[in-house]
Order: C-alpha cells, then sequence, then structure tokens
C-alpha cells in the first residue's frame, strides 16, 4: 500500500502541513493548546494516508543561539559546546547545529545551535511512530532557507512571514548569522525591527538576491512593505515548503542527526532478539540432532551387541554340538558295522590257487593285502597261470580289488609289475601281489 | 519490521538466552558420543557358523540313537571272554590291552596259532571266519607265511580288536 509524503512546518503555535499533492493545510494551536495533539488530528483528518514525514521545527520555545565554534563534527561540537550549553547532554533535550561557516576574512567560523528541552520533539516522534508514519527527518527553519536558492550562497536575506509570525534570517558578508523568529501578530514592530537590524550587518554592502516567502496577511503585507526596496525573491509558501524534501536526512542540522545503525537501540534490540532466538532455535534443533543420532547409534550399537552375542552364543552352542558330534563319530568309529572279508579273502585263494602256483606268505594289515608266492610254469601252456589265479581270484563281486595284476593278454613266466624271477629254479617264478579289501576295519589296533 | 516493539530488557534475555543456548549446544556436540559407525559383524564368527552348520542337535541325537543301536549288537565282555577261552587251545595269546570308555570297552589281542603244520590251515581258516563273523570284533593284521620247506607256517599271526559292552 502506497504511503503519502507529507511535509510538516511546526512554526510557533502555527502548523502547516503540505501533502502528496501539494495542498497546504493550516492549523494553529489555542492559547494552551497542545501543538503535538493538534499535528495527530490534522494529519488524521488531512492525510490519513500519510507514510512518512519531514519536519521543520520552529517552535516558540526553540533555543537560538548564534556563537563561534571551531570547524569539527557534529559529535565534537556537541563535546564543546556542551561546557556553555549543560542541556546539550540531558536526556530528554533535543539539539541542532548549522553547518558550521568560515568566516570570508579568516577571522574563524560560527554556525547557530538549536536547542529545545521542552521535550515536544520527543513526543510529536512518538505519536507520528504511533500513527504509523516515518520521520525522515527534523530540520530548523534556518536550514530550509540556506537550502533555497538564492539562499543557498555566502551571504544572503531571508525573510518569511506566515500567519501571525516572522522570521528574519541572514548571513552577512563577514560570516556571521542571523536569526529572529517572532510569534506574536503583536510584535509587527518588532518585525521591522528585526529586518534593519538584519540588513544593517550588510554595513553599506550590496545585497545579492534574497528570499522572501509572504503570506498574504496583515503582517504579511506590512512586511512586504518594508522590504519593498531590498532586492528579494518571493517564493510561494508552498514551493518553500517543498524544498525540505531535498534536505538530507541525518544532515549535519538534523535533530535526529543519524548514529551508527549499531548503536540504533531499536534496531539493535530487533537483532539481538532475532539473533537470540535464531541461536536458540539452531542450538535447539542442533541438540535435538546430536541427541536423536546418539540415540540412533545407541540402538544400532544395542542391537549389534546382542546380535554379536546371539551369534557367540550359537557359535558356542555349534561348537558344544561339534565336540559332541566329534566325540560321537569317535564312538561310532570304534564300532565295526562293516562285515569283515579276511575269511572270505582266504576262502577264495583256497579256491582259486591253481596247482602251479604255489602260495608262500599272506599278510593282511588293515584294509591292504600282500600275497607272495611262486608260479610254476612249462612249454605248451595256453596262458599264463598267475594271470588264471589272478581272474579268479578278482572275479566279479569279490570285496577286494588288485593294485596292480598282470595284464591279461601277457604270456610268460612273469608280469611286468608284479612277478620278480627266482635266482634258483628257471622254470618257475617268484611273484608279489597286491590288494586291497573295499570294506576296512574301523580302527587299527595298536598291536598291528 | 519496525513497528516491531521489543523492550531491550527482552531482547537481551532473549539475546544472553540464545548465547547460553549455543554454547550448550557447542558442549553437547563437543561430548557427544564418538561412535561413528556401528561395527560389522565379526567375519570370523560368521565364519565359524558357516564351517559348523552342520553341528545341530538333531544330528547330534541321530548319531546318538544310531550309537545306542551299535552299542546293542556289540557282544558283552563277559560273554567275549567265554568265547575267546573257547580258542585259546588253537591260538596263544601273544599281547593284550584294554582301553576303556563311557559304554564301551576295546580289547587288543596279538594272537599265534599253536600248531604251524600245514594240515591246520582249515582250523587256520575256520578261526579267520570265526574272527570275521563276532560282532565288534575286527583283525586288524593278519601274517601267514609259509617255511622254505613247505611242510609248516613260519608265522601264523592275527591281531584282533574286539569292541564290548562293560
Amino acid at each position: 500500500m502506497r504511503k503519502d509524503h507529507v511535509v510538516l512546518l511546526w512554526w510557533g503555535k502555527e502548523v502547516r502541513l503540505l501533502t502528496a499533492d501539494g495542498t497546504i493545510a493550516a492549523c494553529t494551536a489555542e492559547v494552551r493548546g497542545d501543538p503535538v495533539k493538534l499535528i495527530a488530528r490534522m494529519l488524521a483528518e488531512k492525510c490519513p494516508k500519510a507514510g512518512a514525514a519531514r519536519i521543520i521545527y520552529q517552535p516558540a520555545s526553540l533555543e537560538i543561539h548564534s556563537l563561534a565554534c571551531p570547524p569539527v563534527s557534529r559529535s565534537q561540537l556537541q563535546a564543546v559546546l556542551a561546557a556553555d550549553y549543560p542541556a546539550l547532554n540531558l536526556p530528554h533535550a533535543v539539539w541542532s547545529v548549522e553547518p558550521v561557516r568560515g568566516n570570508p576574512d579568516g577571522s574563524g567560523h560560527s554556525t547557530l545551535l538549536y536547542i529545545d528541552n521542552r521535550f515536544n520533539l520527543p513526543r510529536l516522534l512518538g505519536t507520528l511512530d504511533r500513527l504509523d508514519i516515518e520521520v525522515e527527518g527534523v530540520w530548523p527553519l534556518q536550514t530550509l532557507i540556506e537550502s533555497t536558492p538564492p539562499c543557498d550562497g555566502v551571504d544572503f536575506l531571508g525573510v518569511i512571514a506566515i500567519g501571525a509570525h516572522s522570521l528574519v534570517s541572514c548571513a552577512s558578508p563577514s560570516g556571521s548569522r542571523y536569526l529572529r523568529f517572532q510569534d506574536e501578530a503583536a510584535e509587527e514592530n518588532k518585525m521591522t525591527s528585526d529586518l534593519h537590524a538584519a540588513m544593517a550587518l550588510f554595513d553599506g554592502a550590496a545585497f545579492h538576491p534574497g528570499l522572501l516567502v509572504i503570506e498574504d496577511t496583515a503582517i504579511g503585507s506590512s512586511l512586504r512593505e518594508a522590504v519593498r526596496d531590498v532586492p528579494l525573491d518571493e517564493i510561494p509558501f508552498g514551493a518553500f515548503l517543498a524544498n525540505a524534501r531535498r534536505l538530507k536526512p541525518g544532515g549535519f542540522s538534523d535533530f535526529l542527526h543519524h548514529k551508527p545503525f549499531y548503536s540504533y537501540r531499536p534496531t539493535l534490540s530487533q537483532i539481538a532478539a532475532v539473533v537470540g532466538l535464531t541461536l536458540s532455535v539452531g542450538s535447539a534443533w542442533t541438540v535435538y540432532e546430536i541427541h536423536e543420532r546418539a540415540n540412533l547409534l545407541n540402538r544400532r550399537f544395542a542391537a549389534f551387541q546382542a546380535e554379536q552375542a546371539e551369534l557367540e552364543r550359537l557359535v558356542e552352542s555349534r561348537r558344544a554340538t561339534k565336540m559332541k558330534l566329534d566325540s560321537l563319530d569317535h564312538d561310532l568309529a570304534l564300532v565295526p558295522n562293516a562285515p569283515q572279508h579276511q575269511g572270505e579273502l582266504m576262502r577264495a585263494l583256497n579256491r582259486a590257487t591253481p596247482a602251479a602256483i604255489s602260495l608262500e606268505s599272506l599278510l593282511i594289515t588293515g584294509d591292504n593285502f600282500t600275497i607272495k608266492g611262486r608260479v610254476y610254469e612249462g612249454e605248451g601252456m595256453p596262458s599264463s597261470p598267475l594271470i588264471a589265479f589272478c581272474q579268479n581270484l578278482a572275479g566279479a563281486g569279490a570285496s577286494w580289488r588288485l593294485l596292480d595284476p598282470p595284464p591279461a593278454q601277457s604270456t610268460g613266466s612273469a608280469t611286468k609289475a608284479a612277478t620278480v624271477p627266482a635266482p634258483s629254479e628257471s622254470s618257475s617264478s617268484a611273484f608279489t601281489l597286491h590288494g586291497v579289501l573295499i570294506s576296512a576295519p574301523a580302527e587299527p589296533s595298536p598291536h598291528a | 519490521m519496525r513497528n516491531v516493539r521489543l523492550a531491550p530488557l527482552f531482547s537481551g534475555l532473549v539475546f544472553g538466552a540464545g548465547v547460553l543456548a549455543a554454547a550448550a549446544a557447542v558442549y553437547v556436540f563437543w561430548s557427544r558420543p564418538r561412535l561413528a559407525v556401528v561395527p560389522l559383524q565379526d567375519p570370523k564368527l560368521q565364519q565359524s557358523l558357516a564351517e559348523m552348520s552342520a553341528a545341530t542337535p538333531e544330528r547330534a541325537a541321530q548319531l546318538e540313537s544310531q550309537l545306542a543301536k551299535a552299542y546293542v549288537r556289540l557282544p558283552k565282555a563277559a560273554a567275549f571272554d567265554a568265547w575267546m577261552a573257547e580258542r585259546e587251545g588253537a591260538w596263544k595269546i601273544e599281547a593284550r590291552s584294554t582301553e576303556s570308555s563311557p559304554g564301551i570297552e576295546v580289547r587288543h589281542y596279538s594272537l599265534s596259532f599253536n600248531n604251524p603244520l600245514l594240515g591246520a590251515w582249515p582250523d587256520i581258516l575256520a578261526a579267520v571266519n570265526a574272527f570275521c563273523d563276532e560282532p565288534g570284533l575286527t583283525i586288524d593284521r593278519f601274517d601267514l607265511a609259509l617255511a622254505r620247506e613247505g611242510d609248516r607256517f613260519d608265522r601264523a599271526q592275527v591281531v584282533l580288536s574286539a569292541r564290548l559292552r562293560p
């Protein structure tokens, strides 16, 4: 929603309001009336959409001091002047100074000091704040005059007569400033005296074009007559007041001299509150996150420990079961459950041994057996008796197997692998057969 | 924002509370548990478990049943003694040892045939057949060798193991 920009002139007991559309509203406070309430009512009636205001502050209570000063900053100037004007240090007092001017003859510097310790401006600012109107700046009338052509030069004369009040202001060729404000209509003679006193400061020097802002009142007509011979540019009051929009907020003569943002207490409070709130929320969130993460890790670790313990218990149980199984296997291995074939082998030897073969020894060790003997061969025999012997011994269905039987097609007195020629008899040869029983005893004896 | 009025005391309290909260958060952060990740399960345990997957109570019960049945088939020690006494005339006990364990007694015998004549061959064959037929008895070694003259046995030895019920 767009807000209107207004200019207020607090001028003695009178108030002028320049609205955004250029109209001027005027009100005058009663004798014991409160201008602050008057301004509030005026704004509500004349410009309810006002969102920003610039104030030209020239109440009757405003003390004005023209004085020499060093060319220093505003804060230094406050420190320098505070010795002579203790009100500068009062917490409720408002003050302002015009920009320091150097005298053309180099004799020093001067300024105008304004002090108001009646608490009017703080009340006005508070009222406007409650009305949601931002005050961009508060300046004395002299500042507005000095920023309005042709008074923005070195020396000038300014004459203002609005309503029942008048103001005469000048900057003389010597550099001194002169400012007189009359807030009573009955003081017409004083106004004329002020004008003459100001003109006397020029000491016969030629006047530069000055400023004349006059409303058509009795006082205005009288004053216009008095300055008839003085070269002054008359400016309409509305145009003059509109120049306040060109003043720089926070400048040297602004009653609301802007402090650094960090020294602006409301802003600092807001920043501190926001930072504190952000820190609180962020910290709470961080603590919550850490707590949740720790809880999650604890749960995971507890689950891991439980799984580990369960695994260890299971492994221990399996280990015990395995030991029991091993023991049972061992015990079972002690008990033979396969048939013994030694007797069967000996019966087969009894049956299969031909007359041409003489067995000499039989050794059975576990599942291995060794047969040694001698074979007698003669001419005209169709095949080797040893081969027939082996074939008969290891026939189908036998519970043993010969490891190195002589080949079936071979003929002659001995097999390649198993027979050994006998050194003593040329008609016989020794042989050795190795075999294995297919089912073995379970446990060898320590005597074997 | 301009219209939000905050008392300096309230703002100060909020700010102070925020600073305290931040300090507490920093303290909590630095004193949090340093356990970054949960360790993985011990691979050795997993491997052991996999290796012993067959070691189940069911398997143990099955083996126990088998063992009980096998023990039932074994002769009693007293009966075996009587059976062995019948053969002591033909065989001489050269060595004997006993191993005892719960539920079973294992005896080891080293025997030699008393009659080394070649004509005793049928007796040897019958004895070996009897050894083979006896439950729980195994022939661990049998050594039979003819003398060079061929009329008698040079060696006729047998080593036996007998599993008995005590």
